[in-house]
């Protein structure tokens, strides 16, 4: 079995890797690498100005890839601001690195420590230092030394200290299969995401039937073609992932490997995947994935390196000239083992898996939006679940057993159940607490409005997902109860700046009709304890209750002045994020079953291709917008928030 | 014989009035005209002579000299000119052939012409579509052709024919073939009655006749007509008020200048003839553009015309009923209709108020097979007589054409190899190679799935007997056993395969491309009924499947809706609440003003939202009649083509888009397309250009302007005309044609099972205008398996029918599809037979319309109704 908790302690850094991607990546560039040659001749020189080789071995074979990169790339172009022609404003990382600008010595040596500590903390590199970078060189007097000799030292002793260890070899293997999966994080690639079969993909019928054949055949080729499926990359890729007989030392420095023991594909993702970084009061996650293989590949597979003990990779079982090319059985001439390979986000869909669900099963990160490693959380069990799903689709037997483990996978900013239902208690205590009696003072009713205000504001921003806001963009107008869905623009965004529908839980309703109506008993206390009419808080009532367009929640002071709520009141003191809800309420809803799609389409979020509001889509609006209401309404269930009732407990 | 065109024109005698002279002239066009005349004058003998009695030989003989090629070969032509049913199409497929040879670029008229002395470019009108009016004229049947052709021009006159070749020289038939010289010297006769002609000449303002006649005119409207004409003149409106309105004082009297149009267009049409239509409405248009400043300018607004528009439409129908003659009156609806369509295009009038619409003969033009008639395919593909393993390849085309969207030249280069069975499902491979030029793109090559198990059965059937002609995987899948390399027959299952849909469906523009649009309709059709959010979405995989790099070019294109799914989307969207915003967006009111009514007046619901509404009402979903409303809402659909849509219909669909209401794959199939954004633009600015600017402006217009009818609310001012109308009917024409209808049956021994309740709801609904274009009825014929049989084989089928006329208690039903052997129109009677006096329905209950229309599947064409 595999020490989950070993695994996660090995240093990140050591599975960093260098090439051409891995370079495009960390300066942010263009997807077609523009002057990719000018980039790496000035890392190199970069490098040497800064010495690197010298702060490692590692960062020695470091030097040495950037040097060997540099003098092998051919000059594609010549003209320089055509190639980067409208695309400086997006990549101003990458404008920078291969702009005209001529470097001082001592920019490059900036740079050079700069890439140095990115690459060993596996981060790309910072823009900051990349505007200092272009500053020392326009300034002559250079009176930023201190600024790079500090830049420089902190290289050296995070090279020292997080590579100390590392087998040089496998940061060449780790750089391609770190780049591989780069690559398919980034990937939007339609044919992917929409599953319908295309030119490059096979077809249902076809790929079950080609699935059914390899796991019938169990050759070599067939093995490495499976794993390949599993672990999501490339077929090249594939060969090159390592066999791990045994949990030694030194397979942890592996970003990827097959423990053949346990019969499983191991891939450590932390730092590629966004959002990993952990939070007090969120969910426990890690960036290791889990794949288990289908038992019956696993067990030839531990024949097969029984036979062979001299294999230390997948390829070293093949026959050599196998490539992405070959053709799959008697199924046709085009029929390969690329098209098999590119069919897995196809076959997560037909399968009825969840997109991202599937995502992490077979690596089609194309499936999901980038925005989705922040939001997306999920346990290893379910990820199993979703492999024995996919391999009886397939005709697969069931997959290897794996250890169970408490540790998520995913968003690591997701706060926890119990963190929520603590906040929404206190807030609804605070509630209780201030109730009035029958007897009152002004400040004891104001007081109760206060609290019961940013009571509602907040239930109402958990069953919006409403996102981080000075003030709430609750318009009465656009919420009132009884009405089928409700609009919140907090972040222009996306096509549709963020003005797509959104659903009205039962809840939800209720809870603003319980505001409604606590306003108006406001309104009358207010009158009745000699509130002028024409103060701001009365007008701004009477307002609401009329429906106009002006902000839902408000708190009211002493002399009538009202405060628009906004998400650092809801949050204040409990270290969660304004955002918070977002990730929650989403993972639950994906929880209560809600599709993928319709659970995009409540966060507000615009997935290319794979929208319920793209021209593609055949759902009416009333469908999706009811089954979402009714996914917040069991949430609410589940969690038990009841709505909470103001000063009148019958809703207007 | 004349042996010129210039002799032909002038050589006839008087004494050819008598009717044997035409086929005198018919036979000399055969027999020694074909010899000696230049092509084009043989062509347009032949358009003078040809009646569309001419036998196969003859047609050959013609189309042999002229050197056209047309598809009139071997057992098509032999059919075509056997069957009465379609003489029409052949008539006018001929026609158009040789008015194609004749307007081609190539042919060398301007020698000809100049032998002749003729300065035809002079004639020739700037923007000339010869196609246009063969299509317009005689695809609709009309063997009296009226025909504008340059150098010649051919005008229709009641009856006879003008052709003209020089501005002083005139043809005319009538009765026969009467050919006359027309004298320059002196004003050609100018009868009454012939009023079309005249402003066909005025407008077209070459003829001398029509100089006469637009001096005529102009000196008629000397005081109001014309640039910097001060339309307030009373005098003069007065003047046009005795002179051209006599018969409409009450709309003289109220004295809105807007009526001058209709006045002088109720001239055209009451002293008109057949042909009134088209010169009526282009002199309209004409005087619209010259003088239409002014005018429009003194009717304040064009609303005034809209608002006026119901009454003065019925005002001016019932009078002009009041004074037509029987052949006027026969003429005057689709006159109307025109002019109203008209009206509705330039003047954005709504078109559901105006009505007055009767329906033409227009053949269908919906780019869709229905499942039964692919069926019907399958069964005349096994009736023809012709070789088996030809009749078995043309199977399996039509197997292939009806479960994959392949196109013609994918499924030629089609191999063996391509097909791969799995389980009940195949796999087809399509990758056509480059040189076949029918890579349309990279997403042409694509696998195809067939997941029908007969389909399956019938490709496997065909691949093992490829297999037993000893054909190599390799080898083409339609190849000839004897040479692999080369298809086997395919011109002739090409021919074989498009004369079976064309029977099939009746309609000559349906062909094999048509299954592509069949394939990808009826595949949406799946998807929005089932209408889940879906992982893969079903227009992705539709995509795919039709080989298109783009979804828009499958939804815009190929993607026509059905009636089913648009209302079901409609009503899953109507089936909430309705917010006051969306209140406010309807009706145009401000949303505090509908909310104060609300809480003034306390209610809620369907009430509320009637109150809302004011006059108007939105449908109750939980009524049993939402659908019929929402289909109405749409301005209804034929269940074919975003085509056939109304164009209220799509300004509904825009609205709801504004609204948020409409679902979005209907909108992009419908309306989001560029294409109807421009239709819609069109339509009211006018303008094929569509400028943001516009739109914002069509969409507020769309959204102030909506209304929501149900089919009962539609037709309530239309029951009152239709029972008006009902009652002016003239009893006789009732009477002679139900007898004429049984003599017909009687003798072909057949008969339409029509049930009773069919009856009214056609009669009422053919007076409101209504066309219904497809209806399942039961039809009867004798047995003729057994001779002098009694025994009678009643069969239920779709039939595409027109609602022609109706005639006191009966209407005139007319097949737009007969076959041989089948009546090609029937009457209905509009009430129960035999159960007291015939009378027209006093009041039209809704549901039970409705109850009849879905039951019978009556679907309407209202694009072409309303």
């Amino acid at each position: 079995m595999i020490d989950i908790e070993e695994v996660e302690r090995a240093p990140s850094a050591g599975t960093a890797c260098i090439n051409e991607a891995m370079v495009a990546h960390m300066f942010d560039a263009p997807s077609d690498w523009p002057l990719m040659a000018v980039a790496l001749r000035r890392l190199a020189i970069s490098c040497n100005s800064a010495s690197i080789a010298r702060f490692s071995p590692q960062t020695a074979q470091l030097h040495e890839d950037i040097c060997r990169l540099s003098a092998n790339s051919p000059e594609r172009a010549s003209d320089l601001e055509l190639l980067m022609s409208g695309r400086r404003t997006k990549h101003p990382m990458w404008t920078r690195l291969t702009g005209q600008l001529e470097y001082s010595e001592l920019a490059f040596k900036l740079l050079g420590a700069e890439f140095c500590l990115a690459f060993t903390e596996v981060r790309q590199v910072r823009r900051s230092v990349m505007e200092r970078v272009v500053s020392i060189s326009a300034d002559p007097l250079a009176r930023d030394r201190n600024y790079v000799a500090r830049i420089e030292a902190e290289a050296r002793s995070q090279c020292s200290r997080r590579l100390a260890g590392v087998p040089p070899d496998v940061l060449r293997v780790n750089s391609v299969l770190r780049a591989t999966v780069a690559v398919e994080l980034e990937s939007r690639n339609p044919e992917m995401r929409q599953g319908a079969a295309g030119p490059r993909t096979l077809p249902e019928p076809l790929l079950r039937e080609v699935a059914r054949w390899l796991h019938e055949q169990l050759d070599a080729t067939s093995i490495v073609t499976i794993i390949g499926f599993v672990a999501g990359l490339t077929w090249d890729a594939t060969k090159l992932v390592p066999l791990s007989l045994s949990d030694s030392d030194g397979d942890r420095w592996h970003v990827a490997n097959v423990n053949v023991g346990h019969g499983v594909f191991r891939a450590n993702l932390t730092g590629l995947l966004p959002g990993t970084k952990a939070r007090p009061g969120c969910e426990d996650v890690t960036g290791t994935l889990i794949r288990p293989l289908p038992q019956k590949v696993a067990q030839r597979l531990k024949e097969m390196c029984a036979r062979n003990p001299s294999a230390k990779c997948l390829g070293d079982l093949l026959a050599a000239g196998t490539s992405n090319r070959h053709e799959i059985g008697d199924f046709g001439p085009r029929i390969t083992i690329a098209k098999f390979l590119a069919s897995r986000g196809a076959a997560v869909l037909e399968a009825g898996i969840r997109r991202e669900i599937g995502a992490y099963c077979v690596g089609a990160f194309g499936l999901i939006a980038d925005s989705q490693h922040h939001y997306f959380t999920a346990t290893q069990a379910e990820l199993t679940q979703g492999s024995a799903q996919l391999y009886a689709w397939l005709g697969w037997c069931l997959p290897v057993a794996c250890p169970a483990s408490t540790t998520q996978v995913g968003s690591a900013v997701t706060p926890t159940t119990e963190s929520v239902l603590a906040l929404d208690a206190r807030l609804a205590g605070r509630v209780e607490a201030m109730r009035v009696a029958r007897r009152y003072t002004l400040d004891a009713l104001l007081g109760f409005h206060s609290s019961y205000s940013v009571a509602c504001a907040h239930r109402v921003a958990f069953f919006t997902l409403a996102r981080a806001a000075k003030t709430y963009g609750f318009v009465a107008s656009d919420w009132r109860p009884g009405d089928r869905f409700g609009n919140l623009i907090d972040k222009k965004a996306g096509p549709f700046g963020c003005a797509t529908p959104l659903p009205m839980p039962v809840v939800l309703s209720t809870q603003i009709g319980l505001w409604l109506a606590h306003l108006h008993a406001m309104d009358c206390r207010l009158q009745k304890m000699g509130m002028a009419e024409q103060t701001d808080a009365r007008v701004h009532i009477r307002r609401v209750l009329d429906g106009q367009g002006c902000e839902l929640f408000f708190q009211i002071s002493k002399d009538g002045r009202i405060k628009v709520l906004g998400s650092s009141d809801v949050f204040a003191g409990t270290g969660n994020k304004g955002d918070a809800y977002r990730h929650f309420v989403s993972n639950q809803l994906r929880a209560a079953g809600l599709a993928s799609e319709i659970v995009e389409a409540a966060s507000r979020h615009t997935v290319m291709h794979a929208t319920v509001f793209s021209c593609a889509s055949v759902a009416p609006p009333e469908l999706w917008l009811r089954q979402a209401a009714q996914a917040l309404d069991s949430v609410a269930a589940k969690l038990n928030m009841r709505p909470i009732a103001g000063l009148r407990r019958v809703v207007r | 014989m004349p042996s010129t065109v210039r002799d032909l024109m002038v050589a006839p005698s008087p004494d050819a009035k008598r009717a044997g002279r035409f086929s005198e002239f018919q036979s000399w066009v055969l027999c020694e005209g074909c010899e000696t005349l230049p092509i084009h004058r043989l062509l347009i003998a032949c358009l003078i002579a040809f009646d569309g009695t001419w036998t196969r030989a003859q047609l050959h003989i013609v189309l042999r000299r002229a050197h056209l090629w047309v598809d009139l070969s071997g057992t098509l032509a032999a059919s075509w000119t056997q069957e009465g049913v379609t003489q029409r199409r052949i008539v006018s497929h001929f026609t158009a052939t040789c008015w194609r040879a004749l307007t081609r670029t190539d042919c060398d008229w301007d020698r000809e012409l100049t032998q002749l002395g003729i300065d035809y470019r002079q004639q020739i009108p700037g923007n000339l579509a010869a196609d246009q009016i063969v299509e317009d004229v005689l695809l609709r049947g009309r063997h009296w052709a009226s025909l504008v052709l340059p150098p010649l021009l051919a005008v229709h006159l009641d009856g006879a024919v003008v052709l003209s070749a020089v501005p002083d020289e005139v043809w005319v038939r009538q009765d026969g073939l009467q050919i006359a010289s027309g004298d320059a010297k002196s004003d050609p006769p100018m009868p009454e009655d012939h009023g079309e002609l005249l402003y066909q000449f005025a407008a077209d303002g070459k003829s001398k006749t029509g100089q006469w006649f637009l001096d005529r005119l102009k000196a008629a409207f000397s005081d109001c007509v014309g640039p910097g004409v001060n339309l307030s003149n009373e005098r003069a409106r007065r003047r046009l008020s005795d002179n051209l309105l006599p018969l409409n004082t009450e709309l003289a009297h109220a004295g809105v200048p807007g009526l001058l149009l209709f006045g002088w267009v109720q001239d055209l049409l009451v002293h008109g003839s057949a042909r009134a239509t088209a010169p009526a409405i282009q002199t309209l248009r004409n005087y619209v553009n010259v003088g239409g400043t002014a005018l429009m300018g003194g009717m304040n607004a064009a609303d005034d015309v809209i608002d006026m528009e119901v009454d003065a439409w019925k005002a001016l129908y019932e009078a002009a009923q009041l004074m037509c003659s029987e052949t006027q009156l026969r003429v005057l609806n689709p006159a109307m209709a025109s002019f109203h369509r008209y009206l509705v295009r330039a003047l954005d009038v709504d078109p559901i108020s105006g009505g007055l619409f009767a329906g033409e003969d227009a053949l269908p033009v919906a780019s869709v097979l229905w499942p039964h008639e692919i069926e019907n395919a399958y069964c005349i593909l096994r009736s023809i007589p012709m070789e088996e393993r030809l009749k078995a390849q043309a199977v399996v085309i039509l197997t292939l054409l009806k479960h994959t969207s392949l196109r013609r030249a994918e499924i030629s280069t089609l191999r063996i190899c391509s097909f791969r069975f799995i389980g009940n499902s195949a796999i087809v491979e399509v990758s056509p190679k480059r040189s076949h030029r029918s890579l349309k793109s990279s997403a042409a090559r694509r696998r195809l799935v067939i997941s029908d198990a007969q389909a399956c059965s019938v490709l496997r059937e065909w691949t093992n007997r490829r297999h037993s002609e000893a054909a190599a995987a390799g080898d083409l899948l339609f190849g000839d056993p004897h040479r692999p390399e080369q298809l086997y027959v395919m011109g002739n299952t090409y021919s074989i395969l498009m004369r079976a849909l064309k029977n099939a469906s009746g309609d000559p523009a349906i062909g094999w491309h048509t299954c592509r649009h069949s394939y990808a309709s009826s595949r949406l059709c799946a998807a929005l009924l089932d209408g889940q959010v879906r992982s893969i979405s079903p227009l992705h995989r539709l995509q795919r499947a039709m080989g298109h790099a783009h979804l828009m070019t499958t939804l815009q294109t190929y993607c026509h809706l059905y009636e089913a799914p648009l209302r079901a989307h409609l009503d899953a969207a109507f089936c909430g609440h309705v917010t006051s915003r969306q209140l406010q967006n309807w009706t145009g009111e401000a949303a505090s003003t509908i909310r104060q009514r609300k809480r003034r007046t306390g209610v809620n619901g369907p009430a509320y939202i009637d109150m809302a509404f004011g006059s108007q009402s939105v449908p109750d979903p939980s009524q049993p009649d939402t659908a019929s409303a929402m289909g109405a809402h749409l301005g209804g659909i034929d269940g074919n083509a975003e085509d056939h849509l109304s164009p209220m219909g799509m300004v509904n669909i825009l609205s709801d888009i504004q609204t948020g209401l409409c679902p979005m794959g209907i909108c992009s199939a419908n309306g989001i397309s560029e294409r109807i954004l421009r239709r819609v633009c069109g339509l009211i600015l006018s303008d094929s250009a569509m400028e943001p600017e516009a739109l914002d402006t069509l969409v507020a217009k769309a959204s102030s302007s909506l209304q929501y009818w149900s089919l009962s609310r539609l037709n309530e001012p239309r029951w009152q005309k239709v029972l008006s109308c009902l009652q002016m009917q003239s009893e006789r024409e009732s009477r002679a044609l139900v007898s004429a209808w049984s003599k017909h049956g009687a003798q072909e021994g057949l008969s339409v099972v029509v049930p009773d309740e069919v009856g009214p709801v056609l009669g009422v609904l053919a007076k409101a205008g209504f066309m219904a274009s497809q209806m399942r009825l039961r039809i009867a014929r004798p047995h003729n398996a057994f001779a002098n049989s009694r025994r009678v084989l009643e069969q239920e089928e779709f039939i595409r029918l027109a609602v022609a006329d109706s005639f006191g208690d009966n209407v005139l039903v007319e097949l737009l599809k007969p076959r041989r052997g089948r009546p090609s129109a029937f009457v209905v009677p509009l009430t129960r037979a035999g159960v007291g006096t015939p009378a027209p329905p006093a009041t039209v209950d809704t549901k039970s319309l409705h109850a009849v229309m879905y039951t019978y599947l009556i679907f309407f064409d209202l694009e072409t109704s309303s």
